[in-house]
Order: C-alpha cells, then structure tokens, then sequence
C-alpha cells in the first residue's frame, strides 16, 4: 500500500519524466507559445522523428542520440517548410486562421500517424544502445538510466534553448516578434522571416526530442494522440512561450502522473495531463506561471 | 406554411419514404450495414455545424458526445434492457448535460484554447469510463440485440431506419436555427463576441443553446452504434476519429448552411465505407486526412462555397 | 474645481467608479451624470482612460469599484447585452462590423434582438425598420453590400447605424471620425448632431478638437484616469491644465 517510501520514489521517478516532458514540449512552447500557431501536429512530427531514429538505429546501429541529432537538419527544414505553407494559406488569409489552422494540422497529424502505419506497421518499435536496459539503485530505488540520460539532454536542451532565445540576436528577435510584430516591422526587421527560423528551430529540437522518446520507452504509430494531451498542457500550463515555465511545468506534471501512476495505476494516468489541462484553462487560461 | 418549408418537408417525408421502402423490400443486408454509417455521420456533421459552424467553436470532442451516447445505451441495456428509443432518448438527455459543461467552457476560453479543452474533456471522460467495471471496463462488452420488432425483418435495416429519422431530425433543428434570429445571433457572435453582445444580443445564453443541442443530437446519433455493433468499448467509442471526420465532412461540405454538412457527410461517408472494403482502413484515414488538408487549404467554405452565393451565411433556405 | 450641475434629470450617473489592471489605475474615482439628449464631448490623451470608461459603461468591462447608474437602475453587473436592451448603445473604435454579413444584415441582428419588440413583430417589421435607418444615414445604397467592401466613412456610419438600430436613448461613439477627411468628418459630425435632437444622450470620445467644440454642450477631460476639467466647452479648452496635458510632454 501507500508509504512514504513509495511517495517519495514516486515524486523522483516524476521529477525525471517531467524534464522528459521538458523535452518534448519546448518546440511547442516555441511554435504554439511564442508564434501562436496551433500546432496540433508536433506530437506526430515527434513520432516521426522517432521512427527515424529507429531506422537509423535498426538499418546502420547508429547511437539513437546521435541519430536524433543527425535527424535535427533535417527537422529544421521541414519546420520551414510547414511554417511557409502555414503563413501563406493561413496567416496572409486573416480571418479564424487559428480554426482552420488546427484543422489543417490536425490532417496533417493523421496523414503522418497513417504513413507510419504503412511503412512500419502497426507494432512498437524501440531502440538498442548501451545504456537501455540498466539501472542505477540507491538504496531500493531503481532508476534506468534511460531515464537519466533522457533528463541530463532535456535539462542541456532547455538551458541552451533558453540561453540562445535571451542571449543571440536572432533569440531576441524570436521573443520580440511575438511581443511586437509591427514594432519590430517598423524596424525593418521581417517578422515572417523570423518567425519561420522560429519554427525551424522548433522542429529541428523534435529531432532530439524523438531520439528521447524512443529511448524512454518503445514508440507506436498513434503515440502522438496522448502526447497532444501533455505538450498542451505544459505548454499551456507554462504560461505561453517561457522556456523556464516549460521545465517547471513538465515537472510537476512528471510527478503527477508519476503518482497518480503509483497510487491508482496506469489505466488513469491518460488522464491526468488532460484533467491538468482543462484545470489551468478553466482557471487561470494565462497559465500557472505566465506572463 | 412558407414555400421553402414545404419544399423541405416534402424532400424529408419522401426520403423518410426510401428509406422505408428499402427496408422493406431489399434483401441484402449489406447496403444497410454501410448505409447507417453514412446516415450517422450525416446526424454527427449536421449537429456539429450548430455550434462548429454556426457559432464557430469549433469542438474536437465530438468523441466524447459520441462515446457519451453509446455509453449510456450500455448502461440501460445493461443495468434495465431498456428499448432503443428509451436509450436513445436518455443518450440526447446526457448529452445535452455534456453539452451544457462544454458550454460553461465557453464562458472562459475561445478559439483554439476552446478546441482543446474540448479534447482534454473526451480523454478525461474515456479513461472515467476506461476505469468502470460496470460497462465493461477497458475490456469492453458484448451486448445481445433483443427480438427486432415488425415491420422490419432484421435489426440492422431497423438500426438504418432509425437513424434516418434522427437525420431529418437533426437537420429540422438545424434548418430552423439557421432561419430563425438564433442563427443570426450566432453568426453575429461568430464574427465578433463583443460587438454582438454590445448589438443587444444573449451571447452566453446561445452559445449554452447552441452546446447543449449540437451535443444532444450527437449523442442520441452515436446511441444506436451500441447496437449496431452489438459491442462497445472505450478505445472505439471515443476514438479520435469521430472527432475528425465529423471536422473534415463539415468543413469539406462547408458550415454555412446546414446543406453543407450532409454533403461532405455522404461524400466522405460514402468513400470512406468504399475504400474500408476496397483495400483498407488505414487508406481511408489517409484519405480523410488528405481531403481534409486540401480542404481546408483550397476551399475555405467547402464545396457550398464553391457553387456562389446562393448558400451564404445567414441565407435562408 | 466644481462640477457644474447637469442640465436636466441625470439619464446616466456614474458614482466613484474605479477600474484597475493590476497595478495599473486606469480610472480614478470618476463622478460625472449625462442629462437626457445631452451631447456630451469625452477627451484627453492617449492612455488617460476615455476607453476604459466607455467599457465600463456599456459593460464590456467590470469597475473594481463605483456604480454605473442608467435610467434610475444600477447597472454596474449587467452585461452589454442587458445594458443594450435598456438602452445604451456604442461603436468601436476601431470598427467591429459582423464581417460575414452585409449591411443590412448587420442591422437586423440589433433589431432581432432589440430590448423593445413592439413594432418589430414579423421579419418584414424589422427590415423595414433597418432600410429606415440605412437611408437616414445614407447608406440604402449599400444595404445588400457585404462589410468587406464598405470604405472607412461607410464602416463609421454602418456602426452608427446598427447602434441606432438597438433604440438607444444613450449613444457613445468612439472616435468614429478617427481617419476621415474633413468633409467625411463634418458629414459624420451631422449625422450625430441631428440625433441629439431626437433625445439621444451622446457620448462622443474625439480627438479632433474643432469637431468636439462643434458637437458638444459640456466637454469632459481625462488625464491619468482622473477629470482634469469639466464644463462648457471654451472653459474646458481655456483650463491650463488641459492645456498642459494636451500640448505639454
């Protein structure tokens, strides 16, 4: 039954699930946050980075982390891309571009989670590397070091996310576009330009962000379904587009699920993101720690 | 009676007509099998357009509503073998409930932030279920048909009979919000919440009108579905893709006027249920989401905004 | 300074209303009663709280503190659409037209849900009613247009008209002369003049001054969310401290 003991591993394994989480919903937090596109369809761009990963892993043993990265140009290319097509049929058109959009990216969703099943099937693909399937235990708690290695990039991704977005040039043009578009057009600056590498940028992470996902645990087609619930949620939780909101609110949804995990099981935790979720926006839709 | 108005009634008694006809005298029970799934997702677009359309909040929870309705069947059947109508009745009761919760949302949150919630409302509801012994848990349940009751001779041309009377339902209620000063009222809201309500319009209590009647009607249109497959659970009763077929046939039918909706319903519809025989069911998701992008993108208003103007918003028909 | 009494009985009241954004004081303890059929000139610069108080006065926003009295009753909790049927009216400062319909349709939105029904029983009641107004204001041309193609003078005045369309007894324009050209601007200026005799209060928030002097009985003065100057228009313009939050700084 419950313990102290119990809680207390509950609320470290959550803690590294969350920056996980971290990991996963910072592109989000750029696209959706910072550039308010409706972007329904990062969790299925981020199985699909997965599922490369998995066959450069399975066709050529590459290292999935490194394989994430290799998958990051690639990434950012596609960001650009879906962010032109974007702008011009929606954004440039005006009017409830945000519905449509959600619309067109939900299709998009579905056109990807289909390709998946068509090319690799319906079953869970995972990865193999060194590092899967051992774990560290102090005491009598046992933690992969999947999970550890999943937390150490997460925490290296948002500390240099969040350093190239207050620290470069282009990072602050990034948060200042979406402060003040006509501002900074006055300035000469092209905010559809910028707005465009900024999605770029959020894409290219998703790279990295698959490569964390398929290590964690193996990846399905349809995954993408239940991480909409928990990138929104964070996203939104973290006030729209803070980069430390972000880490803060995967954490505590980390720990939520990973206790509620423990103490009523598995088939509940689907809900917890999305219970979160509808909280924060019935309560406070400026998010817990925004802005 | 106005002439539009008989034209409609005339078009719905003679459909209602065919349909009995077939019913009757086909004896293959294919085409019903299909044709009730068309028929139920005609009721489903129809009903979304009220609040989607009309009102533009756009809810991605048709799942929820849909799952609501076969979940209540369940109940019945399970805990009291009530009639289908009975199950039917008391699914549009607690949708309308739903409804009514989702029309709360809307108090606080518009736009994009409404269409998730509206998400994060179905998966809540799906795992509540997922977690209820009663109705099978996440397991599932079979459920027994009872003796099909005469005129008809099978319970699925029943089924199909059925939900054909909850389209021309579905669509009555439609076509007289869309011509009376409640669609006015919603379009007005539509296009700018705050000069609506500054114009003297009740926002809050048309949007709570326009949540509970979209969402009774769809889940008295998924109630039968229990039936009809005489087996639910939570993975297929709440699937995501009622919520996108539903978008997708709307949109592609187009939400000004409730023609749309039955269009892009019996177009989609129809080749879905084509390509699920023809080579399999992941084509057919593929399709949906491959008309519904060049949609979306191409053709803004669907395929009424195609043929001009005689379907604009707010005209009458 | 002293508040001059309004002229006649106090159609609108506002009592000590207070209206903050955080920190941020954006109206400070504003008195202030509008007579039946007054014309009433509300300025000051940017940021000083004209807005705010035309929000909170047809309901688009709640003060933190005050009360808004109309016709006898408080009605500082009602929303707009409440506040709409019992007779105040606004446009917007930047227009705010219903976009997917036209003209005529615009208007008939107000009287399909106008607080007083008596004469608009049947569709052909109000539609007559809303070609009424469209002519009186110079618009019957346009009735079946879509608000797409309207131009800014004709945006400004299907504003006007849908107001009018809701029966107010209190109209507030909000800058709606803001990017006219000076026959635009007379003409529009007309249009509110003549309204003013039919025993519609109005409220018009304006920059351009010559417009105000025009237009007004009394001139009211905002500057940091609090009246500087209040009174017969040439008083108003002449108080130094107008004067000094207009052209200083």
């Amino acid at each position: 039954m419950f313990s102290i003991d119990l809680l207390r591993d509950a609320v470290v394994l959550g803690v590294l699930l969350g920056c996980f989480y971290a990991a996963v919903s910072i592109g989000l937090s750029i696209s959706f946050g910072l550039l308010d596109v409706p972007h329904v369809a990062h969790p299925a761009f981020l199985v699909l980075a997965s599922y490369g990963v998995y066959l450069l892993n399975d066709s050529y043993d590459i290292d999935p982390l490194l394989a994430g990265l290799l998958l990051t140009p690639l990434f950012f290319l596609l960001g650009l891309v879906t962010y032109r097509l974007y702008h011009e049929t929606f954004e440039k058109r005006g009017s409830d571009a945000a519905v449509r959009g959600i619309a067109f990216f939900f299709g998009v969703a579905f056109i990807i989670e289909v390709l998946i099943i068509l090319q690799f099937g319906v079953d869970q693909r995972s990865v193999t590397a060194s590092y899967i399937g051992k774990a560290w235990r102090f005491g009598d708690l046992r933690i992969p070091i999947r999970q550890l290695v999943a937390f150490a990039v997460a925490i290296g991704l948002t500390v240099l996310l969040a350093a190239y977005l207050s620290k470069t040039f282009m990072g602050r043009a990034i948060r200042a576009v979406a402060q003040d578009e006509e501002g900074l057009r006055l300035m000469g600056a092209n905010p559809v330009r910028i707005k465009q590498v900024a999605f770029g940028i959020a894409t290219a992470v998703l790279g990295i962000a698959g490569a964390l996902l398929i290590i964690v645990a193996p990846v399905e087609p349809t995954l993408d379904r239940v991480y909409i619930g928990r990138t929104f949620c964070v996203v939104v939780m973290a006030g729209l587009g803070s980069i430390s909101g972000t880490l803060i609110a995967s954490i505590i949804l980390g720990v939520a699920e990973s206790i509620v995990l423990t103490m009523f099981g598995a088939s509940w935790a689907p809900a917890i993101s999305f219970a979160l979720l509808l909280g924060v926006l019935a309560v406070r839709p400026q998010g817990l720690l925004g802005r | 009676m106005q002439r539009s108005s008989i034209v409609f009634w005339t078009g719905a008694l003679l459909f209602l007509a065919v349909v009995f006809a077939m019913t009757q005298l086909l004896r293959n029970e294919y085409p019903f099998f299909a044709g009730y799934v068309i028929l139920q997702f005609v009721v489903l677009s129809v009903a979304w357009t009220i609040l989607g359309g009309y009102a533009g909040y756009v809810n991605f929870g048709t799942n929820a509503f849909f799952g609501v309705g076969v979940y209540t069947a369940v109940l019945l059947v399970q805990a009291y073998k009530a009639p289908l109508g009975v199950q039917i009745a008391a699914a549009a009761v607690v949708g309308s409930l739903l409804g009514l919760g989702v029309g709360l949302l809307t108090l606080r949150m518009r736009g994009i932030f409404f269409s998730i919630a509206t998400i994060a409302l179905a998966i809540v509801i799906e795992t509540t279920v997922t977690n209820w012994r009663f109705v099978g848990g996440a397991a599932g349940i079979q459920l027994q048909r009872p003796p099909v009751t005469a005129p008809f001779d099978s319970y699925v041309k029943m089924l199909f009979f059925v939900q054909a009377l909850l389209v021309v339902l579905a669509v009555a209620i439609t076509r007289f919000i869309q011509n009376s000063r409640i669609g006015r009222g919603l379009h007005a809201l539509r296009d700018d919440e705050l000069a609506a309500e500054c114009t003297g319009v009740p926002t809050l209590r048309l949007k709570l009108l326009a949540c509970v009647i979209s969402g009774a009607l769809i889940s008295a249109g998924g109630a039968p579905a229990a039936m009809y497959v005489q087996y639910a659970n939570p993975d297929s009763a709440f699937n995501l893709n009622y919520s996108v077929s539903v978008l997708a046939m709307s949109l592609i039918g187009g939400t000004s006027h409730w023609i749309g909706p039955i269009l892009g319903a019996v177009l989609l519809g129809t080749t879905q249920q084509f390509l699920t025989v023809t080579i399999s069911s992941e084509i057919n998701v593929l399709v949906l989401g491959v008309m519904l992008v060049v949609f979306v993108v191409a053709a803004p208003k669907g395929i009424i905004g195609l043929f001009g103007k005689s379907f604009r918003s707010g005209g009458r028909a | 300074m002293t508040t001059p009494a309004a002229p006649r009985e106090p159609l609108l009241r506002i009592e000590a209303l207070t209206k903050n954004f955080g920190g941020f004081i954006a109206l400070d303890n504003i008195n202030v009663d509008i007579a039946k059929g007054e014309r009433f000139g509300l300025i000051g610069p940017n940021g000083s709280g004209k807005t705010t108080l035309v929000n909170c006065i047809s309901g688009a926003l709640r003060p933190n503190k005050g009360n808004v009295v109309f016709a006898g009753a408080d009605i500082t909790l009602l929303p707009p659409n409440r506040r709409s049927h019992r007779g105040i009216a606004r446009s917007f400062q930047i227009p705010r037209p219903f976009r997917s319909m036209t003209v005529l349709e615009n208007l008939m939105v107000a009287l399909d849900f106008a607080g007083n029904r008596e004469l608009l029983e049947t569709e052909a009641h109000r539609r007559d009613a809303a070609m009424s107004i469209l002519s009186r204001i110079g618009l019957t041309t346009r009735a079946t247009v879509p608000t797409a193609v309207l131009t800014q003078v004709e945006l400004r005045k299907m504003e006007l008209a849908r107001a009018l369309a809701t029966g107010p007894k209190l109209l507030i324009s909000d800058e709606a002369m803001a990017g006219l050209s000076t026959s635009e601007v007379d003409e529009v200026l007309d249009l509110l003049m003549s309204l003013g005799g039919e025993d519609i209060a109005i409220i018009m928030i304006e920059h351009i001054m010559q417009a105000v002097m025009r237009f007004s009985q009394r001139v009211m003065c905002l500057d940091a969310g609090r009246i500087i100057a209040i009174g017969a228009p040439s008083e108003v313009m002449a108080n130094a401290r107008v004067q000094e939050a207009y052209l200083g700084t």
